[in-house]
């Protein structure tokens, strides 16, 4: 083999074993032996199970639902090229070289691809095949269609990728899924009137993969673009196994804030126990992940305590879930807090004692106070009326005060333990 | 009078207790002095003992005056800027300074006059509302230079501060640092770059190998290595290959 693919084998062998270490640090052999294997059998039984006698709860997969999982598979994982960032080294040097390294992880990523495919068809054998009473081959081609289809709407959206940023991107994205979504629920119908349309489909769809996948191979300036992306992929599984373990940094395509876009000001007394409060509650509001969890925690629990009143309207028990909630949120904001705190920055400066215990109070009290309300709105709301609501609200602030600090006391002093047992 | 004396008898960090032994010096209002010397010679630990960083300190660091309360309070009043920027991802540039001046307890008016003057001189008035995430690194190093002097500070510790900085930053952080020296602030600067250091500084502290070699104005270190007439980078090479 030629120096091009002796480099890429070498590549894609690291890249296997570093994800083979990455399993091994979730899945050692006591794990083996007493989870995966013991699910694989029970999965392996309940499916030659299904291919004997169907299952009744067969007939609610209906040929829609299907469709509809095949097309969330479509949009998972990405056509790789396994560059990294110091082949900028060899690659300025022959743009052949290149070429052929991408098209070496072009074709890998196309295998790896139709292999996952065929595993997705093979589980849905039993359901297309015994309940839809798809004919083989038409089975057969919409699986290659399958595969088509996700090769090429990988490459398109690459190809946004590599042009486009910020909203731009957000918004071809979305429109690229959308209309490619519409032509999917469109054109698999077909496959289960005639399969000789289904064939037309795939040739068409073929041809036009071979033709994005030439384009692709010679895009200029897609370098940078493709090593970000390869390298997302490599850490996928990683980032996934420590979520909760390792701080994100964010990354910002805007220069300028959405939120204080002049760098406004939430309290008006300048002390540094304010301006510390004002900057983690800045920082929380313009993380869109720690944004996104917090809505998610409030409508969880305001959710719940709808679905609660349904089946008993015991207001004693549904103010217990709002305190519970309140000490929820107080929880959420002070672990955003701990990593605000953990930043270098602020071991730039010395800061007077007690400005940190007296921000932490303020940050929390603010912090949990939007979805302490919200949750509260949700437990109270339907049992009172509007006037005792608007005298109920002062009455809540001041709960959310108590509560937070409450929750701060008892953070700072642990805090302050694990400072001294550093 | 001093605005920092330093009588470190060795420090160094868990494991590695004397990385840097002997180490006197001291740093006058209105002088600057050089700290220089061969990439782990001990300059950066120097400079993390000075700051109360290290785990492993023997000996005695005066800040304001040689008992310690030249200034009245006994307090270190200094300003470091390191070598790499650390910033805050979600904040933006003005941001950072309102956090700066709220650590060093400057009145908003006060304030608001010194960050806007070193915005100006900086030319980073037109992005002080941009997350400091979206900055080069040049700009970043330029925020850690400001928020170096948004305080007059009696002593500035600063970490190799040409690396990044473009020609007309680096004439500007100059003149800044004149400045401060003619209102009376001492100031202790590690760095690399040997000709820049040998026209601006007023004396010199050679390390090598965690201790210092030679130590004074420009003559007493060439007197040191016996090159009556050489750069600062001759007696640079001299002092530190013959180490």
């Amino acid at each position: 083999m030629d120096s091009v693919g002796r480099y890429f084998r070498k590549r894609l062998g690291s890249n296997w074993t570093f994800q083979w270490r990455v399993l091994r640090l979730v899945v050692d052999w006591t794990v083996a032996v007493y989870v995966v294997l013991p699910l694989a059998a029970v999965a392996v039984y309940n499916y030659v199970k299904w291919w004997r006698t169907p299952p009744e709860w067969y007939s609610y997969v209906t040929f829609d639902v299907v469709r509809a999982v095949l097309f969330l598979f479509l949009l998972q994982g990405t056509i790789r090229y396994f560059l990294e960032e110091a082949d900028q080294l060899h690659f300025l040097q022959g743009e052949r070289w290149a070429e052929r390294f991408r098209k070496y992880g072009a074709v890998y990523s196309a295998a790896v691809d139709a292999a996952a495919v065929a595993a997705v068809g093979l589980l849905l054998v039993p359901v297309l095949l015994l309940n839809h009473r798809l004919s083989l081959p038409a089975f057969l081609l919409l699986f290659l269609y399958v595969w088509l289809y996700k090769l090429g709407l990988s490459l398109l959206r690459q190809f946004a990728d590599i042009r486009l940023s910020g909203w731009r991107l957000y918004a071809a994205n979305t429109l690229i899924v959308a209309a490619l979504g519409a032509l999917f629920a469109v054109t698999t119908q077909l496959f289960l009137h005639s399969p000789a349309a289904g064939a037309a489909l795939c040739a068409g769809a073929a041809a036009l993969d071979l033709l994005l996948f030439r384009r692709r191979l010679t895009a200029k300036s897609a370098f940078l673009e493709d090593v970000r992306r390869d390298g997302k992929e490599k850490f996928k599984f990683v980032g996934f196994i420590l979520r909760n373990q390792v701080i994100k940094k964010p990354t910002y395509p805007r220069r300028r804030p959405l939120l204080f876009h002049h760098s406004g000001r939430i309290f008006r007394k300048r002390t540094a126990a304010n301006v510390l409060a004002e900057s983690g509650l800045k920082g929380l509001m313009r993380n869109p992940q720690q944004v996104k969890n917090y809505v998610t925690i409030t409508a969880v629990f305001a959710a719940g305590s709808l679905l609660t009143r349904i089946g008993a309207n015991a207001q004693a028990a549904l103010t217990v879930i709002w305190f519970v909630a309140g000490f929820v949120l107080c929880y959420y904001v002070r672990l955003q807090w701990g990593e605000f705190q953990e930043n270098a920055f602020f071991g730039l400066f010395s800061w007077k004692p007690g400005s940190w215990y007296n921000a932490l109070r303020i940050y929390v009290f603010c912090a949990m106070l939007p979805g302490f309300l919200i949750v509260g709105a949700a437990v109270w709301l339907p049992v009172v009326s509007a006037a005792q609501a608007i005298v109920l609200l002062p009455v809540a602030v001041g709960i959310a005060y108590v509560l937070s600090s409450i929750y701060s006391s008892f953070a700072a002093l642990r805090m302050d333990r694990q400072s001294a047992n550093r | 009078m001093t605005v920092v004396r330093a009588n470190i008898e060795s420090a160094g960090y868990k494991g590695r207790a004397e990385v840097i032994r002997d180490i006197r010096f001291e740093v006058g209002p209105g002088e600057l002095v050089g700290l220089i010397g061969p990439n782990g010679a001990g300059k950066s630990t120097t400079i993390k003992a000075l700051l109360g960083l290290l785990p492993e300190v023997k000996g005695e660091i005066a800040f304001g005056g040689g008992d310690g309360d030249g200034d009245g309070d006994g307090e270190p009043h200094y300003a470091y800027i390191p070598e790499h920027p650390v910033l805050y991802e979600d904040l933006t540039l003005w941001e950072h300074l309102e956090l700066a001046a709220s650590a060093m307890g400057l009145s908003d008016a006060d304030f608001r006059e010194r960050a806007e003057e070193l915005l100006v001189r900086y030319r980073l008035t037109e992005v002080r509302h941009h997350l400091t995430s979206s900055f080069s690194k040049g700009m970043q190093q330029k925020i850690m230079l400001i928020l170096g002097f948004l305080h007059r500070a009696e002593l500035y510790i600063v970490d190799e501060p040409f690396i990044g900085l473009d020609p007309r930053a680096i004439r500007d952080f100059l003149a800044m640092l004149n400045r401060e020296r003619e209102r009376g602030a001492g100031v202790l600067m590690s760095t690399h770059v040997l000709d820049t250091a040998e026209k601006i500084c007023s004396s010199f502290l050679l390390m090598s190998e965690g201790s210092i070699v030679a130590q004074g104005t420009l003559d007493d270190i060439r007197r040191a290595c016996g090159l009556p007439q050489a750069s600062l980078f001759d007696c640079f090479t001299a002092l530190t290959e013959g180490a």
